[in-house]
């Protein structure tokens, strides 16, 4: 009883202190790198950052909501793929779609040489407007981000009860009265919180953005921190993005425990779907089509014509060992988050405690936090462990995967938690409270009782955490000890280098790895109607 | 003469090549007041269903105010029938307090919010209308549900069980009080349920439905 | 029983380093590195641990680390890096003379923290069908900013090092001023938004997207062999290369070079490293694979021979590039270079 308690504590300061360290950075000196930043460039970051985020959330809900409202209220040509094929665009990291784009849009890429011999037309025609700007960002994260949008709002709308619309349409609502207002304001909740996802998601990413030259608060602070070599103003910078971050954060929390629209579960009837024929039925085909064509199935193409390129030898060392290197990372990662998760949740349900309900809840912020800070406050929390804890054990823990482990855990805990939590939700209490009545103390409780019934949960909880760790960079690049790459660190390199034939074999790897979690939430996504978020 | 509200004629209905309503023919004049007997599973709800619009029929007519409304090659869309119903979940908005719920279906109304005290005083929920649904009892919450359906003033109310969520205190207030308000109202009633006494008190006429198919009761 | 299985744990994860081995911290990203560790390792037995990343990345690792870091040597190219390296105290003095005698001193560290490895220089490609005989003659770094260029230029973005030591060798050279006012007018020449790195501005000349590009010497060489595909090849084919300032200042030079770490665990292994990098047989593979001029007395390879030998080298002390460096930076952001 006395471990359990202690567990979400120990967990909690380790989680924090890479924080607050970068946080501590505050409470510094303050160099004169900020007037440098100020009267230059300080601007130019905030704007672009703002007007990027902007674009995105239209650019998200459109998708998002539009897809999930048709794909729960219709049947059209296609509905049944469209309905988990959707997600799809998860397994496409951000800067591999940004890699894909410039190669096929660029004034030499190949759609631009496509349409060239296609038509029989001059070299220096140009068909497609250049993407290396914050347009080709905006559209860039849209397409890989929506899915967040859309799987919860589809989890909403498919939540609410038919008798509702039905009523609205009782009382003179036509289709689109209906949807707009009664089922768009019951989902607000959920897209908004789907919403917040993406804005974390955009405001953190490096790859995509640099590789457009888009300047944002996030590139700014990695050219203060490489370029002006001021890791000091760099972690300053960190804590004001990370403020914002939060602020983001905790509003998607808010927006989901605001108004509890839940309903009866005992008369929840299904809606039953609307038929669509003919030219409605193809137009709405086409929308749905639209987004896995541009957030999928063209970079797949893309990346498939250049993995073919002659020259490149597909299954080198590199790529091999850094697969192999991936794929250990993530699966490891993937276990110690779910066996944390499912410690930690158990420890809750087992002492009853509020508090340590709303402390877990807390260890779930790591996701929001950019990789690139992560590993700031965690090289330095590593190097003050090995200074101080042990010096004299004669081991080094700074450079090895400890540090990159622990970025991972932090990032991804999130992603367990919420597969633990909803399996432990299933679990009546009455089974826990039998199960004491004849004996069993908390070990046992957990071992033999709760183990069993959670094992789909705790196999989807190691999925999902290994398709976030498959598809991480700038913590990587930052922590990874001797010798050690991972995929996603070969496709940087190479692609920084514009070397994107080298660049395809590894995206692909990333991209396939990343879709098999996403098969089986796939799946789940349909057999559940109260699916979790 | 008096007006003929509802006429349902030879309807026939398969869900799954399973028939769920067997050549039924039902009329309803204004002011009379139906109730319809039957255990679950009899069809009683899919036929207020197929009369509300939301199901498609297999065969036959059926007919508001002498217009058809349902036929084998036609159906008009359920916001145009303008007939109301009341079901056992009560299905209020959420999000929308008593009053906007209330309000709903009379928006373009210009004298809405006379109508909305009229019908608070009527249904006894005058202190509630500024609440939202989930800070209110299961028993208001059915008369705000009733209140809201009866707001547009529709030409054919029907009731799908809508009391059976209910205690017997709480039941035998709401039937007394809304057997008066439907003789005030002059209102045509179209009631479902298992619940015999219910459909004593509130109906004047009852018939059994069983296995899809209506016949009068013994 | 926890605790024992812990310390497992923390070992397995942790890389116990036993073997005989010299660990480097390389910001070079060239594929043709591994060859020459494992010629390294053939030779000498020694295994060589490689961690690569940014410069800056690097540096901050190192000081993170302290004296329980395990780096042995810092391997990048650009003289800026090692001279951040070198001014946090973290080299040690290079003392074998078998590397000292064959490094001109304009190539080494002020105590000899570090030495060059190999050169580049920051030459102009050009298309020819495009680009006057008149235009390209006596062409200088500081033409760039003349009315003539409006629009035809390209040059990657200032967040890249070899351009912001380009600007602290011209700041060194011209002053801040006139540095500043040279960077605005080339910013406006720009054809377009500095995106990509600088094979993908010589590819925009090959493309007739811009005339002229900015970019480092040995990309050529790369382009030419035909080892980055057919398109690179045939771009290749359709740009000259000139080296600026010829009758003033010379070609702006940059290196590769490496130094061994204060703290290193392994010195020894790190200075017969060193040593090796010097040698005439690795300075011949450097020049024959990553296509760079060889601080050695050695032939260059035949790509980069057909393009010019001999070339007059700017002579001033690359270890300035570091010190400027903060400097060049803000005066590019000042003069808007993206």
């Amino acid at each position: 009883m006395f471990t359990w308690k202690l567990l979400p504590f120990a967990v909690a300061i380790i989680f924090i202190a890479p924080i607050i360290i970068v946080f501590s950075s505050l409470f510094g000196t303050y160099s004169d790198t900020w007037n440098h930043l100020i009267e230059f460039v300080l601007v130019d970051y905030v704007s672009t950052s703002i007007f990027l985020v902007i674009g995105v959330s239209i650019g998200v809900l459109t998708i998002g909501v539009f897809t999930a409202y048709a794909v729960t209220n219709y049947n059209f040509f296609g509905k049944k793929f469209f309905e988990w094929a959707l997600i799809l665009p998860l397994a496409i990291p951000p800067y591999i779609l940004a890699y894909t784009f410039t190669g096929l849009f660029d004034a030499n890429g190949d759609a631009n040489v496509f349409v060239r011999l296609l038509f029989n037309l001059e070299n220096n025609f140009v068909l497609f407007p250049s993407v290396r700007n914050i347009t080709g960002a905006i559209i860039v994260f849209s397409f890989t981000l929506y899915p967040y949008v859309y799987l919860v709002t589809r989890s909403a709308f498919l939540n609410q009860s038919s008798s509702i619309k039905e009523s609205g349409r009782l009382l003179g609502l036509g289709q689109v009265g209906v949807f707009s207002k009664i089922s768009l304001p019951l989902a607000r909740p959920a897209f908004i919180a789907g919403l917040m996802l993406v804005i974390m998601e955009t405001l953190s990413d490096f790859g995509a953005v640099d590789h457009f030259a888009v300047q944002t608060f996030t590139t700014g602070i990695f050219r203060t921190w490489y370029g002006l070599y001021d890791l000091n103003t760099a972690m300053q910078l960190s804590s004001l993005l990370l403020m914002i971050i939060f602020l983001f954060y905790f509003l998607e929390r808010f927006s989901r425990e605001g108004v509890n629209y839940t309903n009866d579960n005992s008369t929840f009837k299904t809606s039953k779907e609307i038929n669509l024929k003919g030219v409605k039925s193809g137009l709405v085909s086409f929308f749905c089509f639209l987004p896995i064509f541009i957030g999928f199935i063209l970079p797949i193409i893309e990346l498939i014509i250049w993995a073919l390129d002659a020259r490149v030898t597909l299954f080198n060392e590199k790529f091999i060992m850094s697969s192999f290197n991936t794929i250990t990372l993530g699966i490891l990662t993937g276990v110690l988050c779910a066996f944390l998760a499912f410690v930690i949740n158990f420890s809750i349900r087992y002492t009853k405690n509020n508090f340590l309900g709303k402390l877990s809840s807390f260890l779930s912020i790591g996701y929001a936090i950019p990789g690139l800070i992560l590993a700031v406050g965690i090289t330095r929390f590593l190097v003050f462990a090995d200074r101080n804890i042990f010096s004299d054990l004669d081991f080094v823990i700074t450079g090895s995967l400890v540090g990159l482990v622990l970025a991972y855990i932090i990032k991804s805990y999130a992603l367990a938690n919420s597969s633990i939590e909803s399996g432990y939700e299933r679990i009546s209490n009455s089974i826990d409270n039998s199960a004491r009545l004849l004996g069993a103390r908390g070990s046992i409780l957990l071992g033999k009782v709760h183990f069993p019934l959670m094992k789909t949960s705790f196999l989807t909880a190691i999925l999902l955490v290994t398709s976030e760790v498959v598809k991480e960079l700038p913590a990587t690049l930052i922590l990874r000890p001797f010798n050690f790459d991972t995929l996603a660190v070969v496709t940087y390199t190479y692609a920084a280098e514009e070397r994107m034939y080298q660049a395809a074999m590894p995206s692909l790897a990333i991209v396939l790895i990343g879709i098999v979690p996403l098969i089986f939430l796939s799946k789940m996504i349909r057999s559940s109607r109260l699916a979790e978020t | 003469m008096t007006q003929n509200i509802l006429k349902i004629e030879n309807l026939s209905l398969s869900y799954k090549d399973q028939e769920v309503l067997k050549n039924i023919n039902l009329s309803l004049d204004l002011g009379e007041r139906v109730s319809i007997l039957g255990e679950s599973g009899s069809g009683k709800s899919s036929l207020l269903r197929c009369i509300a619009g939301f199901e498609n029929i297999n065969k036959g007519k059926i007919s508001l105010k002498n217009e058809i409304v349902s036929s084998e090659t036609f159906m008009l869309p359920t916001e145009k029938r303008g007939v109301g119903m009341v079901v056992q979940e009560k299905a209020l908005f959420p999000h929308l307090t008593v009053k906007k719920n209330i309000l709903f279906g009379i928006e373009s109304n210009s004298n809405k919010n006379e109508i909305v005290s009229e019908l608070a005083e009527l249904f006894k929920i005058e202190k509630l209308l500024d609440k939202l649904p989930g800070q209110i009892s299961g028993g208001e919450q059915q008369r705000v549900a009733f209140a809201r359906s009866l707001a547009p003033s529709p030409s054919l109310l029907m009731l799908d069980e809508p009391f059976s969520a209910l205690d017997d205190k709480l039941k035998q207030e709401l039937y007394y009080e809304l057997d008066k308000i439907f003789e005030k109202q002059e209102l045509s009633i179209l009631l479902v349920t298992h619940d015999r006494e219910e459909a004593q008190i509130l109906t004047s006429r009852s018939l059994k439905l069983s296995q899809g198919s209506l016949s009068l009761i013994e | 029983m926890k605790k024992v299985f812990s310390i497992i744990l923390i070992s397995v994860l942790t890389q116990g380093l036993i073997a005989k081995e010299v660990n480097v911290y390389t910001s070079r990203h060239y594929d043709s590195d591994d060859a020459l560790y494992q010629e390294f390792t053939n030779e000498t037995g020694i295994k060589v641990n490689i961690i690569s990343g940014k410069g800056s990345a690097l540096l901050e690792r190192l000081k993170f680390e302290g004296t329980n870091s395990p780096a042995d040597i810092f391997f990048t190219v650009d003289a800026g890096n090692l001279w951040k390296v070198q001014k946090e105290g973290l080299f040690q003095p290079i003392k074998s003379t078998k590397v000292l005698s064959k490094v001109p001193i304009n190539f080494r560290g002020p105590n000899n923290e570090w030495t060059a490895v190999a050169k580049r220089s920051r030459v102009f490609f050009y298309n020819p069908k495009k680009v006057s005989a008149d235009e390209i003659k006596n062409i200088s770094y500081e033409s760039l900013a003349n009315d003539n260029w409006r629009d035809r230029i390209v040059i990657r973005s200032s967040n890249n090092m070899y351009n912001q030591s380009l600007v602290a060798s011209l700041i060194a050279k011209n002053g801040e001023k006139e540095t500043e006012a040279w960077a605005r007018a080339l910013v406006r020449n720009l054809a377009r938004k500095p995106q990509g790195n600088d094979r993908a501005q010589i590819m925009a000349v090959a493309n007739g997207e811009a005339d002229l590009a900015v970019a480092n010497s040995y990309y050529i060489g790369i382009m030419l062999s035909g080892n980055a595909g057919i398109d690179q090849l045939n771009a290749a084919k359709k740009v000259k290369m000139t080296f600026p300032n010829q009758k003033t200042s010379g070609a702006h030079v940059n290196i590769s070079g490496a130094g061994i770490l204060k703290n290193a665990p392994n010195p020894e292994n790190a200075n017969l490293f060193m040593e090796f990098l010097l040698s005439d047989k690795v300075q011949e593979i450097m020049v024959k694979k990553s296509y760079e001029y060889p601080i050695a007395d050695v032939p260059l390879s035949s790509e980069m021979a057909s393009l010019g030998v001999d070339f007059k080298e700017d002579n001033s002390s690359v270890k300035r590039f570091g010190e400027l460096n903060p400097a060049a930076i803000k005066l590019m952001d000042r003069a808007g270079w993206k």
